[in-house]
């Protein structure tokens, strides 16, 4: 068997992440905009606002799960991640 | 339907995609200046000045025709004064030492560099630290409201170069926008051009030329080039632009550190609401509470949500392009370093009211002086933090 070599899980689990943050914000906000003074948000924000933000978590959670099948389903997650250097520079034409 | 909700639905897919083009596209300052010294190479310069360019263009265009009102406009556009001066300064300095700018940095972290989640810690800690102490201890909003005379630009809030220049002339913005806009389009398309022909040079083609967009971009299995990331900026400012102001009739330009810090209200709300909270110091002309940055600025901005999104739409595009992997440097005092460069970065940002994309950027879309003062002491932050580090490793 193949050796893994990229750490897809992990950027998988972020995504994830993000989206339980997303949702995690969009029920703090109300408690948070109780204390403010200066640019405290009207109630109609305040809803837009929380459903917008929970529609992006459940966004990020489903990418999270699309991406899990992929990767270990379909690709099963044995492919090599691109050099690290070559990703974040690939543009050097070095004389 | 709740127009806050479409507003942030909508601001919400500009940040998927400005997540996408940032990691795709490589759009990073400090990674084009350093490609330009280290290897004389412009292509990521390139794609910053079509961003910068198109952007700005448009944005003339559009208020001039009174597709956006120039009234409504101008409501957005944020103070300059010797505030982005020193706040570059501190920016500059701290991307310089982290390697990555704001854009840079989350497409960075999305790509699993750990010592860009370090940076990222630094900024929340920066910004602590200027919102209970710098802020209040020099009466920082009075000296925003009430400009130093030998140290401003110009007195009050607005700072609308149209206004200035040809007064409510309506092709005002569009001349303006010809000005900045037309600069940052010739000044790339040169660079590229050069570029083509010195890469033609040494490869004995004569017409030697990149495209701006292939098959296999658009399927993940190379970068894109920076002109299509500068090309998708340009599009995602637009949409955040038309998407507000058509949703909640307000204008609203891109920015990341400001909607970055609140995190710091979020993180901490299980323990504590930040909002509430009054530092020692406080300043003797405002309400008690607004001792404290965070109290000025609102709990949730369209960009919060942009911000969260555009991490989200790096990390998968990172995924899909098969770049994602944890990277540990080998020096673990970078850990430390990109800590305290995150912390420059965060109080750098405060002090000029946003980084790259919400001072520099937003002020060229803003028509304001902020984008041309915070340049240059940007490029000597960046240049300051290149030398104190050959000096100390």
């Amino acid at each position: 068997m193949a050796k893994k070599k990229n750490h897809n899980w992990c950027g998988i689990l972020f995504i994830a992440a993000y989206g339980v943050f997303t949702i995690y914000v969009s029920r703090i906000l109300g408690y948070l905009n109780k204390g403010k003074v200066i640019g405290k948000l009207s109630g109609t924000a305040l809803g837009g606002i929380k459903e917008s933000f929970v529609l992006f978590g459940i966004i990020f959670i489903l990418a999270a799960v699309i991406l899990f099948f992929r990767e270990y389903i379909y690709k099963k997650g044995f492919e090599e991640a691109v050099d690290t250097e070559k990703g974040v520079a690939p543009h050097y034409f070095k004389k | 339907m709740n127009p806050y909700f479409l507003e942030y639905s909508l601001v919400g897919i500009a940040g998927l995609l400005f997540g996408a083009a940032l990691e795709r596209g490589r759009m990073c300052f400090v990674l084009a200046t350093n490609n330009i010294i280290t290897a004389g190479d412009t292509k990521i310069l390139e794609g910053i000045l079509w961003a910068f360019g198109i952007s700005v263009l448009i944005f003339g265009a559009v208020e001039s025709l009174g597709i956006i009102p120039v009234q409504a406009a101008v409501q957005g556009v944020f103070p300059s004064g010797w505030y982005d001066l020193v706040g570059a300064l501190f920016f500059g300095f701290g991307i310089g030492l982290c390697g990555a700018c704001m854009s840079g940095l989350i497409f960075r972290a999305s790509s699993g560099f750990t010592q860009n989640w370090m940076q990222l810690f630094g900024i929340l800690i920066g910004t602590i630290f200027f919102a209970f102490i710098i802020f209040p201890m020099t009466n920082f909003l009075y000296w925003i409201l009430h400009t130093i005379p030998w140290l401003g630009i110009k007195p009050g809030l607005s700072d609308y170069i149209p206004h200035e220049w040809f007064g409510k002339a309506v092709w005002g913005p569009f001349v303006v926008a010809l000005i900045f806009g037309g600069f940052f389009m010739l000044f790339g398309l040169y660079l590229t051009k050069r570029r083509f022909k010195k890469i033609g040079e040494e490869r004995g083609e004569k017409n030697y030329k990149e495209p701006v967009i292939t098959w296999n971009m658009l399927k993940f299995k190379e970068p894109y080039s920076p002109r299509l990331g500068g090309l998708l900026f340009a599009v995602i400012a637009i949409i955040v632009l038309f998407a507000s102001y058509y949703t909640v009739h307000k204008v609203a330009y891109l920015g990341v550190t400001t909607p970055y810090g609140s995190f710091d209200t979020y993180l901490l709300s299980p323990f504590i609401n930040l909002y509430n909270v009054v530092g020692p110091y406080k300043a003797s002309f405002l309400p008690k509470l607004s001792s404290n940055w965070f109290q000025i600025v609102p709990v949730a901005i369209p960009m919060t949500l942009m911000v969260l999104c555009t991490f989200a739409g790096a990390t998968i595009t990172a995924i899909l392009g098969g770049e994602f992997k944890w990277r540990v440097p080998r020096r673990k005092m970078m850990f430390l370093q990109n800590f305290i460069g995150g912390v420059f970065t965060g109080v750098g940002a405060r002090i000029a009211l946003g980084c790259n994309i919400g001072t520099l950027w937003s002020g060229f879309l803003m028509f304001s002086w902020a984008g041309v003062l915070f340049l240059p002491t940007l490029v000597l932050g960046m240049y300051l933090a290149l030398k104190f580090q050959e000096l100390v490793w």
